[in-house]
């Protein structure tokens, strides 16, 4: 995590979560976390290697978080390197004698410190999911490198939801989001729109789908190379023309295409969908 | 015929010329006609009015009357006499007149309605003041040294603005939050780009940014540059090393529209090698290629 956390200052809380309960297939835990500035503004920054998480916003200053760990058993590249360097490097041990003992520990890191959070499992071989009950003025900053889904609701803070395999689903947000993926679809639905700062979503394979509310003003600009646009907004898209002039009379430049832009409700903010080959969705809440 | 000798004897009657009553005949037909008795009625109301006579006037009366009616026709003939006077004295003194007239009707007191139409009366010396202010007014507006002076003050103002936006940029490029450094690139956009830190600073951003929103965003705001100068092998080297297919495209798109031949050519030379993704090689080609129309 780019964020680094002081461990030495008497709020700062580090949680090492190991389950005692000795569960078949899964572990279970909940935790909660009051804030150590209750009603000032929350970081939230979340880091999961292999799982899914959801996050939801409610009027409070404590974070509950509900974390339920499993061992992963199926087929993974990176997965299978690790395993096959263990296996390289501990051929010669003899195991007569031995009985296999199935890790069951849940690892689950969670440090706060002036209402800074971090939470993080970055152990390859467990899944974790995560329900999270957060403040609805927490800004987030989510990375899921594997596994299924980020969700988030009812959050008003500013997001960057970063998905390398499942799809990022938001609603009922207000944005600024920077959100991603590689191959898999963002959805969001905007309940209001901020002026704050800009607003992207890209996918580099798949689509891209947002419905806003329809009192936002937006300026929603959209480009996709092979897919294609569907757009249930009153306003129609142009192409916005790049002009570049030299003063001097040297040089000028035209280049048409590329961009295309609405301005929703008299414009306002940027929301910029890009897509390499997906779908750009564009549609209006009734 | 009856009526009329009946009409006739009453208005004798009534003129004390005839003291006769009516017969026995007369008065029983007179008696059984309303309409006539009616009409005599009113015949001897009419003559009672008519007949009345008139208080004449006493001497003392006539004199007083005639006293008054004198005293009317003398203050009628000064009055006369009197604008007679003013008119004349109005055509040799125009000026004066009205104030003059005022303050003779109001005994030297003007109200304050009175003071502002003063004011506002224009009188030669007036208007020649007022055209003479307007005439300074566009003379010294119009002179070249003050419209350079506004330039300058103008052209001053501008750099300051940019060089705060370029600040303002630099510092929101730092920023943690993707969403803050988008915005760092949007008041890139505001600047003309003529700050070579700040164009550093952005090439550095689009190199290192884990944000493809971001880097996409700083692509499309260098296309403001006049002249990519020593950052445009920066670039190209960019292009061809760049893993993430949507930069690699978009770097080459910018390259393509905004750099040199030698950059171009440098460029179109590596459709036909493995460095570039297979999608951007067909990019190229596809931007590359001759319209015919």
């Amino acid at each position: 995590m780019k964020k680094t956390l002081s461990f030495t200052l008497p709020l700062t809380l580090i949680a090492m979560l190991t389950s005692s309960m000795q569960m078949a297939s899964a572990a279970e835990k909940s935790y909660s976390l009051p804030l150590s500035k209750p009603g000032e503004p929350v970081s939230i920054d979340i880091e999961i290697y292999r799982g899914s998480v959801t996050l939801v916003g409610y009027k409070g200053d404590v974070i509950e978080i509900s974390a339920k760990t499993s061992t992963f058993s199926g087929k993974d590249k990176d997965l299978k390197k690790v395993k096959g360097r263990a296996n390289k490097n501990n051929s010669s041990r003899s195991t007569e004698g031995l009985k296999s003992v199935k890790s069951q520990g849940m690892r689950l890191e969670i440090e706060e410190r002036n209402n800074e959070v971090e939470i993080s499992s970055e152990v390859s071989n467990q899944h974790v999911d995560l329900i999270i009950k957060i403040p609805q003025r927490s800004s987030l900053e989510v990375d899921l490198y594997k596994g299924g889904d980020i969700k988030v609701e009812g959050i008003s803070g500013s997001l960057e939801l970063e998905s390398y395999e499942g799809m990022i689903i938001a609603k009922d947000i207000s944005g600024p989001i920077v959100a991603e993926t590689a191959g898999t679809d963002i959805v969001v639905s905007f309940s209001d729109f901020t002026k704050k700062s800009p607003s992207s979503l890209t996918s580099h394979m798949g689509n891209v789908d947002i419905t806003l509310a329809k009192t936002i003003a937006a300026n929603v600009n959209v480009q996709t190379y092979q897919g294609e646009i569907f757009s249930g907004l009153d306003k129609d898209f142009t192409v916005v023309d790049d002009i570049k002039k030299n003063k001097k009379g040297k040089k000028q430049a035209v280049v048409l295409g590329g961009l295309m832009q609405a301005k929703v409700n008299g414009g306002g903010q940027e929301l910029s969908l890009i897509s390499y080959s997906g779908n750009l969705y564009i549609r209006k809440a009734k | 015929m009856t009526n009329q000798k009946i009409i006739d004897w009453k208005i004798a009657s009534l003129a004390n010329n005839d003291q006769s009553e009516l017969n026995e005949e007369l008065q029983s037909y007179l008696e059984a006609n309303s309409e006539l008795k009616a009409e005599l009625l009113f015949i001897e109301h009419f003559w009672s009015n008519d007949v009345k006579p008139l208080v004449m006037p006493s001497d003392k009366l006539d004199a007083n009357f005639y006293q008054m009616l004198s005293r009317a026709q003398s203050s009628q003939q000064l009055s006369t006499e009197k604008d007679s006077t003013e008119k004349h004295k109005t055509q040799q003194e125009p000026i004066k007149h009205e104030s003059d007239t005022r303050y003779d009707s109001q005994a030297g007191q003007l109200s304050l309605i009175d003071k502002v139409i003063t004011w506002l009366t224009p009188t030669p010396i007036a208007q020649f003041a007022t055209l003479a202010l307007v005439f300074t007014l566009g003379f010294n507006l119009n002179q070249p040294s003050n419209n350079e002076d506004n330039n300058q003050n103008y052209s001053g103002l501008q750099q300051e603005v940019s060089s705060l936006t370029t600040m303002l940029a630099m510092s929101m490029l730092q920023k943690e939050s993707a969403s803050e450094r988008l915005s760092g690139v949007a008041y890139s956009r505001q600047t003309d780009l003529s700050n070579p830190l700040l164009v550093e600073q952005l090439i550095a951003v689009l190199t290192r940014d884990k944000s493809t929103s971001v880097r996409l965003a700083i692509i499309n705001g260098l296309s403001e540059l006049k002249s990519f100068g020593s950052s445009e092998q920066q670039l190209f080297t960019l292009a061809t090393q760049e893993e993430n297919l949507l930069v690699q495209i978009e770097l080459c798109r910018l390259l393509l529209n905004y750099g040199s031949k030698k950059i171009k050519s440098q460029l179109t030379e590596q459709v036909n090698q493995q460095l570039l993704k297979p999608e951007v090689r067909e990019f190229i080609k596809a931007q590359t290629m001759p319209l015919t129309i």
